[in-house]
């Protein structure tokens, strides 16, 4: 895992803010007392338990943008990953402001995120999304203040149980793949990047058309997400084209075939395209003479 | 302006707080003024200290990375040349006079606190100190800023990254 859990000689905690529409971002980050630090590091420990770490840190599956997922899972993914750049941007972050009254803007918190340095000077980082935060920091207050039940007027700040995933300098752990999606622009990025995806897919089948599924991923998040999974798979190069088109003619995708020779589906069957290639898509005959197409939101290979 | 940014302005005036105890103002007795002094000359020094031993027992640090780095000793000079001279001088025969100077003093300490010039004490000199500024990263944007680090250390090597305490939000001190 590359950090020591047991070791951790500094914790500090920064806040991600930003206005409506994206205005004024900025990364702030908020002393905290050594009891919150406590805190700190009790979270990462209940985060480290649930997903294993570091036991488990070499069978966790892959995280796939396509999938979907359960609320809580243990997946990983390596911190060099196309679409996860804008994280790698974050905690390469250096000579933050640190300013406790930013708390004043709690309405701005996106996300917080708490750097952990171990006695080797190795860093991790663990991020938490700020949605139940918000909640809570909005409604009324009150504590015991000289035995009546007064308001707190002051800002403040949720501590959670958990993050909902952690950074080491090679590889993300994730708990939460909502969570993370979320504070790392997955799809956003995914999105922007489904034309690279598809010509680097292309590169790989190379009697792939690749041009219709370019323009259409590019409009689509589900299907600019089904590219990005495609894009990480290793075998793509045995697929075999005989195979894609019976695959593509048992579920009922119509391809066709460009003055190259090369071969992509018709208009309107770009997605279940993708979907035969990311194996998602698989059709059920258990009533006679009726075939069944479905599309697998989440598959385990057996 | 808080606390602590008024308390680190008044610990650059020490000399000045020193030098005024030991002259004397006129139309103050040596009963008052002296203990006054005094009391400005160390307190908020001793303030300081306090602040540098709160942060090393709370681990009040920064993470910082050194990309480039000024001395900021001349810094020292244009404050005891422009600043702490031409106070001292200062004549304080009258009740005006001493207003005039106490309006003064003030207009310096609104400056100094303001401009983040409060890491020049002449105490960080006395003790072998330098005080440097940590440029902000310009590849980072707005996200990265600027800080005041007072260290011992005679050199700090590029891209050395290095866990100061956290004195004010801008103003750290290495130990």
């Amino acid at each position: 895992m590359n950090f020591d859990l047991n070791n951790i000689s500094l914790v500090t905690l920064i806040g991600y803010f930003e206005g409506a529409h994206g205005v004024n971002p900025r990364h702030i980050q908020i002393p905290v007392s050594p009891e919150v630090q406590n805190e700190l590091k009790e979270m990462l420990n209940t985060t480290s338990k649930k997903l294993q770490l570091p036991a488990s840190a070499a069978q966790m599956p892959t995280f796939s943008p396509a999938e979907k997922y359960e609320s809580e899972e243990h997946l990983q993914l390596p911190l060099t990953t196309q679409y996860v750049s804008d994280l790698a941007a974050v905690i390469s972050l250096q000579n933050l402001p640190s300013d406790a009254n930013s708390l004043n803007a709690v309405a701005e918190l996106e996300y917080y995120y708490a750097i952990f340095t171990d006695n080797q000077h190795r860093k991790l980082f663990a991020f938490r999304r700020a949605s139940q935060f918000k909640g809570v920091t909005k409604s009324k207050l009150a504590f015991l203040n000289g035995g009546m039940l007064v308001l707190l007027d002051d800002a403040v700040f949720r501590l959670d149980h958990d993050f909902d995933y952690l950074v080491t300098n090679q590889t993300i752990f994730i708990l939460r793949p909502s969570g993370f999606e979320f504070t790392t622009n997955v799809h956003g990025q995914v999105l922007q990047a489904a034309a690279a995806n598809a010509t680097t897919i292309s590169q790989s089948i190379q009697y792939l058309d690749i041009a219709r599924i370019t323009t259409y991923a590019s409009a689509h998040p589900r299907a600019a997400r089904l590219l990005a999974a495609i894009r990480a798979r290793n075998d793509l190069h045995l697929i075999d084209r005989n195979l894609l088109q019976q695959a593509c003619q048992s579920y009922g995708v119509d391809v066709e075939q460009n003055q190259t020779g090369a071969v992509g589906p018709s208009v309107g069957h770009e997605y279940d395209f993708l979907c035969i290639i990311d194996r998602r898509a698989y059709t059920a005959t258990l009533i006679p003479n009726q075939q069944e197409k479905y599309e697998a939101a989440s598959r385990v290979q057996k | 302006m808080d606390l602590i940014r008024f308390l680190l302005v008044l610990g650059c005036l020490s000399p000045l707080f020193i030098l005024w105890a030991i002259r004397g103002i006129g139309v103050i007795p040596f009963e008052i003024y002296f203990p006054v002094f005094m009391f400005f000359a160390t307190m908020p020094s001793a303030y300081l200290a306090f602040r540098v031993w709160q942060a090393k027992r709370m681990n009040d640090r920064k993470n910082i990375v050194v990309h480039s780095v000024t001395d900021n000793r001349e810094h020292l000079l244009i404050y005891i040349f422009a600043m702490l001279i031409p106070l001292y001088d200062a004549n304080v025969n009258t009740t005006n006079d001493l207003f005039a100077v106490i309006c003064a003093l003030l207009f310096v300490i609104f400056i100094f606190g303001h401009m983040h010039l409060y890491y020049m004490n002449f105490w960080f000199a006395f003790f072998g100190y330098r005080v440097l500024t940590i440029k902000a990263d310009p590849s980072r944007g707005d996200f990265s800023v600027q800080h005041v680090l007072i260290t011992r250390r005679d050199h700090l090597p590029a891209n050395l990254e290095i866990t100061p305490l956290r004195i004010t939000d801008f103003f750290l001190f290495d130990k």
